[in-house]
């Protein structure tokens, strides 16, 4: 079943140019979706769409067989949590407890329950520790994690993350990968990240490529992100393997084209 | 000695109860004419520390001494001006700082309000150091893309000619073009114009490729420092400060256990893969 159906949806902030230029695509329950582009070229609008942020110029969303459209905008949004890149533009609560609460207030989740999910997912982003912490006084990273924990806390069946571990640090970006990862895995929570880190992307089931608000290309990872040229020029750079796999081929190495490190390690144990 | 902390703690609403120690016995030496990276988990004191530096923040105990200016919890240097032109501080998505109605007036704020003569000359100047084309320069810096926004944010601090320029994640969500870029420039920074760079950040390719020195933080204390070659020589060290070493140099380690043989020393994809070839069967 089809959760997202997007149809030749066009935006526009006001100028000549479209934002979104006439962009179509499905997405599965229970995928992982990536979307990669060069900054500017439409990824964060197309969040904005899907969620109701922003009005179409043109065309049509459905999420989960609902047309997106003023009366339906609280279902949408009951459905779609979305976690922003910069975690200070959606902080509200005046302690990180207060601040996860207030989602979950908003969603009518009754009191008893709240400090369960609180602990539950607080612990998840290692933040626990932190909710009777003003979110003002976070780093930035922690700001993050307690952003994630927020969408998590009301459960919705899709969520976006808009560049949304760009201040962790690796490790910590890994422990938030993983746990996402887990949660798609035991809840068919359907995820559509928009990213830079192509590692993420690697591990996806499906990415989509845009520039200039178009679609340019669309597929599972290990087909599209080995396509050089596609990738730099909008921009965008390929997976590290791929890089190794490249230079190999320059040392006259016959190698296939691999997508991930995994992959890459066992190929060339059995060249030894 | 131009950059030195000792002995430096920081506590955040002392005597409330959101009473929170983020640095603690800080003992640091920064060299000058070098790019440091200052790396740790998120909440390790990183900005923190950075903060400290222009007296933005300073130390509830220990001093930091910058340049001859010495701060101490009691007391800010005298000429705070200019130790706030000799450092120039760009912070986490410094581009939400443009308030100016033009590029220009933006860049120019700066090197006006430190009475720094031929202002604009010098915004223009800092303008071109960061590649923004003229052409843009009577633009509203809010109808920029996120990362020519961030390039006119950093070019506000490059127009008061600081020694330091410290950057506190100045890559953080831009594409991969877009910081490639970004590196490059601040490299450029550090070897045309002998700019000190500061870099907090948590992209391990970037302290492999462009810094000299390496500061690791955790908890709001100093673990290790060293020059970089040094720190990824051995990624025992960065797997037990719990950081996940850059790709080339996990890549390594892999194939050392599937049984090549790669010396120490090799960090860089060519080095690496002429090794490999010379290893594989034809």
């Amino acid at each position: 079943m089809n959760v997202v159906e997007v149809e030749n949806l066009s935006f526009s902030y006001g100028d000549d140019i479209n934002a979104i230029d006439d962009i179509s695509f499905k997405i599965e329950m229970g995928a992982y979706t990536t979307i990669i582009g060069h900054n500017g070229s439409g990824k964060s609008t197309v969040a904005k769409l899907l969620i109701g942020l922003l009005e179409p110029l043109k065309g049509n969303i459905r999420i989960e067989g609902v047309p997106l459209s003023l009366e339906n905008l609280d279902f949408i949004r009951s459905k779609v949590g979305i976690v922003f890149q910069n975690p200070d533009n959606q902080f509200i609560g005046s302690t990180v407890r207060d601040d996860i609460a207030f989602g979950l207030e908003n969603h009518l989740v009754p009191q008893k329950d709240m400090d369960d999910i609180i602990n539950k997912f607080s612990e998840k982003v290692k933040m626990k520790d932190f909710l009777n912490s003003e979110p003002s006084r976070l780093s930035g990273g922690q700001k993050q994690r307690v952003a994630i924990a927020g969408i998590l806390a009301i459960a919705p069946d899709i969520i976006i993350f808009d560049e949304a571990t760009s201040m962790l640090d690796p490790q910590g970006k890994d422990d938030i990968k993983s746990m996402i990862m887990e949660l798609h895995n035991e809840s068919k929570i359907t995820i559509i990240s928009i990213t830079h880190d192509i590692e993420e992307v690697v591990k996806s089931d499906k990415v989509i490529v845009m520039n200039n608000g178009k679609i340019v290309s669309e597929g599972t990872p290990d087909k599209v992100m080995v396509d050089k040229k596609l990738l730099i020029d909008v921009g965008l750079d390929i997976p590290f393997s791929m890089k190794i796999v490249e230079e190999l081929r320059k040392n006259k190495i016959k190698i296939n084209d691999e997508v991930t490190m995994e992959g890459l390690v066992n190929k060339l144990a059995n060249l030894i | 000695m131009p950059i030195l902390f000792k002995e430096v703690s920081h506590i955040y609403s002392e005597g409330t109860p959101f009473r929170y120690s983020a640095l603690t016995g800080i003992n640091l030496n920064i060299k000058e004419g070098k790019i440091t990276a200052i790396i740790g988990a998120t909440g390790s004191g990183k900005s923190t520390l950075v903060q400290h530096l222009n007296a933005l923040l300073l130390p509830t105990s220990g001093s930091v001494t910058v340049f001859d200016r010495v701060i101490t919890s009691d007391e800010k240097p005298k000429n705070l001006k200019s130790l706030r032109k000799d450092i120039g501080l760009v912070f986490q998505f410094p581009e939400y700082q443009l308030f100016e109605e033009t590029v220009l007036k933006d860049v120019e704020f700066g090197p006006k309000n430190f009475n720094i003569e031929n202002s604009e000359e010098k915004a223009k100047q800092a303008l071109k150091m960061v590649d923004i084309d003229a052409s843009l320069f009577e633009r509203s810096p809010l109808e920029l893309s996120g990362g020519q926004k961030r390039r006119v944010a950093i070019a506000g601090i490059l127009a008061m000619d600081p020694k330091v320029i410290v950057l506190d994640e100045p890559t953080a969500g831009l594409d991969p073009s877009g910081s490639k870029s970004m590196m490059k420039l601040f490299l450029d920074l550090n070897k045309k114009y002998n700019k000190t760079i500061i870099i907090v950040t948590h992209d391990m390719e970037q302290v492999l490729n462009y810094c000299d020195e390496v500061v690791v933080m955790s908890e709001g204390k100093i673990k290790y420092e060293s020059e970089v070659k040094t720190f990824f020589k051995d990624s025992s060290l960065c797997k037990s400060l719990g950081i996940l070493p850059p790709n080339v140099i996990r890549l390594k380690d892999e194939l050392i256990e599937k049984g090549y043989k790669i010396d120490d020393d090799v960090m860089d994809i060519k080095s690496l893969v002429k090794i490999i070839s010379r290893q594989v069967k034809k």
